[in-house]
């Protein structure tokens, strides 16, 4: 029975010029299942990233590390240049701090300034939700491919990113969600080139643009360590 | 035109009793679809890029040289070989770099058999699935696989003996999910695993015997989990292991974080324990306790060794399940709820694919394999350098 209607699915897809979503291959499956663990072996790796927030859209460029979880980067409000809309911020899975500075890029060695330092909320801030989820991007072990098969998780189409073919995929759904909130651009080899995130209650999507591995690595402030 | 192939495919004579790869046919998988039932798939040396599904029943795969004859995921595939057919051997050969499993034996045949854990788990059921019949793996090596080296679940009546797991991110050896299981897990080396040996809602006729379970993180677990079929665990044999050393750094982190314990029981019944040497183990030799609701209860202890580790025995049930009847050497007996367990320091892991190589392992005899009947009484207290010749972390 389930053939069938796969079949059907196959035969409809095929008379149309692009492609529908459709379910996971095993070859795809077990690529997506390889995303954090590429990042993780690439140790450090540079983004950008447009996080929208009430405030307006949070423009970040810096890095992050995978292995230690933690991140550094220049964060800048678009469309505003006064002093209080731009900064540096470092941040682990657990806390960020920041410190105000004309910067638009991770500054080294890092400044000795004051650093404001906070707990990451749970919900309700994009920016929060964007740290927290840039600093989970990497585990030491794949995902299960076969229980990412059985999810809802989905072939959406191919793209490519410079001269770079990618397809594009989305995430599994949480239990008891809606949509899935998360999209990957990820390359022939597995590697996590970009990616788009439901954040919070925003409507508007963010987006992570992922470049160069082999990064310097991020001199963790004080009050970040332990 | 389909239609016509379809049915000259089907009506293709099928191969056997004994197949060559690559002289014959050129991959182990062509070879194992066009074999007939019982043949043997001899497999000469060399680095095979595949991911080999068994759907026949009573393949023979057996490699000419154990550790030349190398199925290799190249950390993209998720399995090595994967068997879904009953009475399947597979011998003397090497599975190595998969992102879930070098060997995995299952009842489970939708989507090639599934994984354990996580979010998104679908418990399995036995009646959709019933268990795989007899299985037999044999001199195998198993290195650098990110889930289980050598996993056998919803199956019964099999054998794992004399193969070798080093480098999985969760355990070497993994028995799960069968009652009676009638598998006997023996004479295998793990090392530098996260887990050496675990068994999982295996109950009955469940023999772990004369193993080496040293230097990895934890050496050997015995639980009930609820995510998985058959709760409780219960009739685990462990009898003549050496379990030592489990403080190995260079192994990958074990997933919650344990790290220095030899032999950990949560929420079993009747396992018997018997004649094993657990020794250095710098956080807890033995620690048996609770699984959520699930008490400990009449496990024996006997004749074991268990000297030289952080403590000698941790009796850790929880007052939710408090347990009853538990006895090492049939007068010191531990009921009700104990300490919690601590939380040691654990070193940082190192991922799965970066664990050193395996050193090199005996080839399989020429001759009839021993007879698959678990000898029990056979095994006493072994040495403390067991299999010291197959393994590279020394005591």
């Amino acid at each position: 029975m389930k053939k069938t209607v796969l079949a059907l699915a196959l035969a409809l897809t095929a008379c149309s010029s692009t492609p529908d979503p459709r379910p996971l291959s095993i070859p795809e499956a077990e690529r997506l299942a390889l995303v954090r663990f590429s990042n993780y072996t690439s140790g450090i790796r540079a983004f950008t990233a447009s996080v929208p927030s009430p405030g307006g859209k949070l423009v970040l460029d810096g890095r992050v590390d995978f292995v230690n979880h933690v991140g550094y980067a220049g964060m800048r409000t678009d469309g505003r240049n006064d002093q209080f809309s731009q900064g540096l911020v470092q941040w682990n899975p657990g806390r960020m701090a920041f410190a105000m500075n004309p910067s638009t890029k991770p500054v080294d060695p890092v400044p000795v300034v004051d650093w404001q330092v906070r707990n990451l909320q749970e919900r309700g801030s994009e920016l929060d939700g964007a740290l927290r989820l840039l600093v989970n991007l990497g585990a030491d072990r794949p995902e299960n491919s076969q229980l990412l098969l059985q999810s809802s998780a989905r072939w959406l189409r191919s793209d490519k990113i410079g001269d770079t073919a990618v397809d594009v995929f989305e995430g599994p759904k949480q239990k008891d969600a809606a949509e899935a909130r998360l999209r990957y651009w990820i390359d022939a080899d597995g590697k996590l080139r970009k990616l788009e995130a439901k954040l919070g209650n925003s409507e508007e999507l963010a987006v992570f643009d992922f470049t160069t591995s082999k990064e310097q690595p991020v001199q963790v402030i004080p009050p970040l360590r332990s | 035109m389909l239609l016509v192939a379809g049915c000259s495919s089907a009506a293709t004579p099928k191969l056997g009793p004994e197949i060559t790869v690559p002289a014959q046919l050129s991959t182990i998988q062509a070879a194992v679809d066009a074999a007939r039932e019982g043949a043997t798939i001899v497999v000469a040396p060399g680095v095979y890029k595949e991911s080999v599904q068994v759907r026949t029943k009573g393949l023979t795969i057996r490699g000419t040289q154990r550790g030349s004859v190398i199925i290799d995921g190249e950390v993209k595939r998720a399995n090595g070989i994967v068997v879904t057919a009953p009475d399947v051997s597979i011998q003397n050969l090497t599975v190595r770099n998969h992102t879930l499993n070098g060997v995995l034996v299952t009842g489970l045949n939708e989507n090639g058999g599934m994984g354990r854990g996580s979010t998104g788990y679908t418990k399995l059921d036995p009646d959709k699935f019933p268990p795989l019949q007899g299985f037999r793996i044999s001199y195998v090596t198993a290195s650098n696989n990110a889930l289980y080296g050598i996993y056998a679940f919803d199956a019964q009546h099999g054998v794992i003996e004399q193969s070798y797991a080093s480098g999985s991110a969760d355990s070497g050896f993994y028995v799960g999910q069968c009652k009676p299981c009638d598998i006997v897990v023996r004479g295998n080396v793990a090392e530098r695993n996260a887990v050496g040996y675990e068994g999982t809602n295996a109950s009955g006729q469940m023999y772990v015997l004369g193993n080496r379970f040293s230097g990895n993180r934890v050496g050997v677990t015995s639980n009930s989990d609820y995510q998985e079929a058959f709760v409780p665990q219960e009739d685990a044999t462990l009898v003549g292991n050496l379990v030592s050393d489990n403080d190995e750094a260079l192994s990958p982190a074990q997933a919650d974080g344990a790290f220095g314990l030899g032999i950990g029981i949560a929420g079993g019944t009747r396992n018997v324990v018997s004649r094993n040497l657990v020794t250095g183990n710098p956080g807890t030799g033995v620690a048996l306790g609770s699984s959520e609701d699930l008490p400990p209860l009449d496990n024996r202890f006997e004749g074991n060794v268990i000297s030289h580790n952080g403590q000698d025995v941790r009796y850790v049930a929880s007052k939710r399940a408090p347990g009853r009847n538990n006895c090492f050497d049939g007068d010191r007996c531990y009921d009700g709820a104990g300490d919690p367990m601590p939380k040691p320091a654990a070193p940082r892991g190192i991922p799965f694919n970066q664990v050193a190589a395996p050193p090199a392992q005996p080839e399989m005899p020429n001759g009839p394999l021993p007879d698959k009947a678990p000898n029990v009484e056979k095994y006493g207290v072994p040495a403390e350098d067991l299999f010291g010749d197959r393994a590279a972390v020394r005591s």
